[in-house]
């Protein structure tokens, strides 16, 4: 506990991030009444939504990825790979970090008062559709980010390449349909961006079909699997700087 | 002034092994704006005008943006708060290294670096929006002006981050103050949304902060907000007020830091 304050400032100012980005959202609906058809509210959720995942995957993975690009150039990757455990599973989730309890527990604060203040009443199918869905996200994510993270094996020092994929996460932050037909498909079926806010926030709003629930738990799967074989292939290139 | 060009050289070379660092961040700090501009490229779909602004306005308020902060933002805290750790800052008590010449000529360095970064991408923008860039007509004054506030901008950046470096010294663990900083920045500095955007009740906060004029006041003379020759001067000379502040207090925090500093590690 020798740092406990840092713990609750860190704590807090990951909060104040996410109450700033519903500030600005609060402040340009001053001056518009609704964006392709997302009022305040929605867009509100959606915020609320998005920094739910966001800080669920930085409590499990963001310091994990830090701690590859680490490990793989200071050669100490080969106490992992000796240990009788997946190697992916533990690179993925050795560390856990509590920075972002406030955060986390505000947000789900916030949803559940927009969602019964605005939106109710909501069945438990949307509930369930809504979880099942975040769920969903966290393993598109997760994929997707940890691919990124694999040219290490290949490039060497690059000291922030676990930022690599952060600039088209920050696409996940507005309503992914607002960016027209093309990228709309685009990233719901190819990138899969939508499925980490967007589309779990239409399917607690009830504006979703079976058939996208389903494709959003084949795709996580799919990517989850293909983070792993592209995992396999670049640890073939692991120089292993130690020995 | 010899100093600070072998300085700004190592730095540039530097600057130019991690070219590929340089280029993620670069990319990190563009992408906030894009988001934004895809944000407001829908919400005019509605409403030809929002507040003051067109949408080719907006375009180029955000483009503004992301051309400021590649010139005159850095982060030297980083680097200095890592010093201050490891007990290498007392390189800079003891040995006749002068830190602030030698951080200023790492961060010029790195925004030289990031200008190269980004000129592609800005040839491709001003193609895009030819005509509107049309609109522009500056006087020469307007100019010299312009040129006074982006180089105040970034003085007044890098002070703030020193002064962020070094507050390491006393609490050890800062990463919670740097990141507060940055938040309050991105707000008040009008990053994230036009100052103007704000709701008026608010005006005594973003005009009473220093933010302002690490962003939205530089960009305000570029795009000709702020046009008449009072309204520019008072501008300048807010701007350099608190140059002068941020300035006289990073060299009062240095003098009574460097007494207190443990120098871990020598």
């Amino acid at each position: 506990m020798e740092f406990r304050w840092h713990f609750i400032l860190q704590n807090l100012i990951s909060l104040l991030w996410a109450v700033i980005s519903l500030l600005v959202f609060i402040f340009i609906y001053r001056h518009v009444s609704v964006v392709n058809g997302w009022t305040l509210e929605s867009i509100l959720l959606l915020t609320a939504v998005f920094f739910f995942v966001d800080r669920l995957f930085d409590s499990f993975f963001f310091t994990n990825f830090y701690n590859l690009t680490t490990i793989v150039n200071s050669g100490d990757l080969d106490y992992v790979l000796t240990k009788p455990l997946s190697s992916q599973f533990l690179v993925s989730l050795r560390y856990f970090s509590f920075s972002t309890v406030f955060s986390n527990l505000s947000m789900l604060i916030l949803i559940g008062y927009l969602l019964q203040r605005y939106f109710s009443p909501v069945s438990w199918w949307q509930i369930i559709s809504f979880i099942f869905l975040i769920v969903c996200g966290l393993m598109i994510i997760y994929s997707l980010w940890f691919m990124t993270l694999l040219p290490v094996f290949w490039w060497g020092r690059v000291d922030n390449l676990h930022y690599l994929f952060s600039p088209l996460y920050q696409l996940c932050r507005i309503p992914i349909d607002i960016t027209g037909p093309f990228f709309k498909a685009f990233f719901t079926y190819l990138i899969p961006l939508g499925f980490v806010a967007t589309i779990p926030v239409k399917a607690v709003l009830g504006h979703i079909s079976f058939g996208l629930l389903f494709y959003g738990f084949t795709i996580s799967l799919v990517l989850i699997y293909l983070s792993h074989l592209t995992w396999r292939f670049s640890l073939r290139h692991y120089g292993s700087a130690s020995s | 002034m010899r100093k600070f060009w072998s300085y700004l050289t190592i730095s540039l070379s530097d600057a130019f092994v991690y070219r590929a660092t340089g280029f993620i961040w670069m990319l990190n700090d563009v992408s906030q704006p894009i988001v934004s501009l895809v944000f407001w490229a829908a919400a005019f779909q509605s409403s030809a005008q929002i507040g003051h602004y067109s949408l080719s306005q907006m375009f180029l308020y955000f483009l503004g943006v992301m051309l400021i902060n590649t010139l005159v933002e850095t982060h030297p805290q980083f680097d200095l708060a890592n010093q201050i750790r490891s007990g290498s800052f007392s390189n800079y008590l003891v040995k006749p290294i002068n830190i602030t010449i030698q951080k200023m000529a790492s961060a010029i360095a790195w925004r030289l670096v990031r200008v190269i970064f980004i000129c592609p991408m800005l040839l491709i923008l001003v193609f895009v929006f030819r005509s509107s860039l049309s609109q522009f007509h500056f006087s020469w004054w307007q100019l010299s002006a312009l040129l006074l506030s982006l180089i105040m901008a970034f003085l007044l950046n890098f002070f703030a981050k020193m002064i962020l470096g070094l507050s390491v010294i006393w609490f050890l663990e800062s990463g919670w103050l740097f990141f507060f900083f940055q938040i309050l920045v991105s707000l008040f500095s009008g990053e994230l949304l036009p100052l103007d955007l704000f709701p008026q009740s608010l005006n005594w906060l973003v005009n009473g902060l220093p933010f302002k004029y690490f962003v939205f006041f530089p960009l305000s003379l570029a795009l000709n907000k702020t046009a008449s020759f009072v309204s520019v001067a008072t501008g300048l000379s807010i701007q350099l007020a608190w140059c002068l502040f941020l300035y006289g207090l990073y060299k009062l925090i240095f003098k009574k830091g460097s007494r207190v500093y443990d120098a871990y590690g020598n």
